[in-house]
């Protein structure tokens, strides 16, 4: 078999492992989470994790700050304050950080969808009791979750579809299990909008 | 602070090494091997070239 397919399936279980070795390090020593701050992202401070609802209203918060200094770069270099030169590389800045902000919770979301069985995952959503607006924006970031899933997985394996079809296959399968997971939970939310 | 997969990547595998032993890592190493065995062997390989 194909040293790249060997390579690509160990990264994936080496993860696997160390996600779910994580988790027990993390319950038994909770300082963890307040002196890594990258972790308060994935885990509450009690070492649970995050459900799907708190992951995406934290993201767009998030995104809402980043866009707020996208705003202030914008006003400065409107107001001379700041050259051409600065300014653009401020505002590549500012994309990455969208962009890596977006693939990380992406990710986190993707997986707890991947998870968790369809009822855990209706019972973390239905106890907020979102109103219409937010129903209607916590879809659309699952379907943008999905839409970018799918995205992704076409970048990262064109070339076992080139070479190692039936790899390809098995990871395919593996990936459309979740994402079809992904539309029904989108649909269950959208089934929840007041009409 | 920086947020990205690679940097949450990173401080797991960080957590990971420094509260696993060898031991333990070897194990787990040997446990993946073993399931990716498996998993080629349920693959259809017939279907695949072999490059080794």
């Amino acid at each position: 078999m194909n040293k790249d397919i060997i390579e690509d399936l160990f990264n994936e279980k080496y993860n696997e492992y160390i996600n779910n070795y994580i988790d027990e390090i993390i319950k038994e020593n909770l300082d963890l989470i307040k002196d890594n701050e990258i972790l308060q992202i994935e885990y509450n401070y009690d070492g649970s994790k995050k459900d799907i609802y708190s992951l995406a209203s934290e993201r767009d918060i998030k995104k809402v700050q980043i866009n707020s200094d996208k705003n202030e770069l914008d006003y400065k270099f409107s107001q001379n304050k700041m050259d051409k030169e600065e300014y653009e590389i401020n505002i590549n800045d500012i994309n990455k950080r969208i962009k890596d902000l977006d693939l990380l919770y992406d990710d986190l979301i993707f997986e707890i969808i991947n998870n968790k069985t369809i009822d855990e995952i209706k019972e973390s959503i239905i106890k907020y009791k979102l109103n219409n607006i937010d129903l209607d924006r916590l879809a659309r970031a699952i379907s943008s979750v999905s839409e970018n899933k799918i995205e992704e997985f076409r970048n990262n394996n064109k070339s076992f579809m080139l070479d190692k079809l039936s790899y390809w296959n098995y990871k395919y399968d593996k990936i459309s299990k979740a994402i079809s997971k992904s539309r029904e939970v989108e649909n269950f939310i959208l089934s929840l909008i007041e009409k | 602070m920086n947020i990205s997969k690679d940097s949450l990547k990173k401080i797991k595998e960080e957590l990971f090494n420094k509260n696993i032993s060898e031991e333990e890592k070897d194990i787990i190493i040997k446990k993946i091997n073993q399931e990716i065995e498996e998993l080629i062997s349920k693959l259809n390989p017939e279907s695949d070239p072999i490059d080794e």
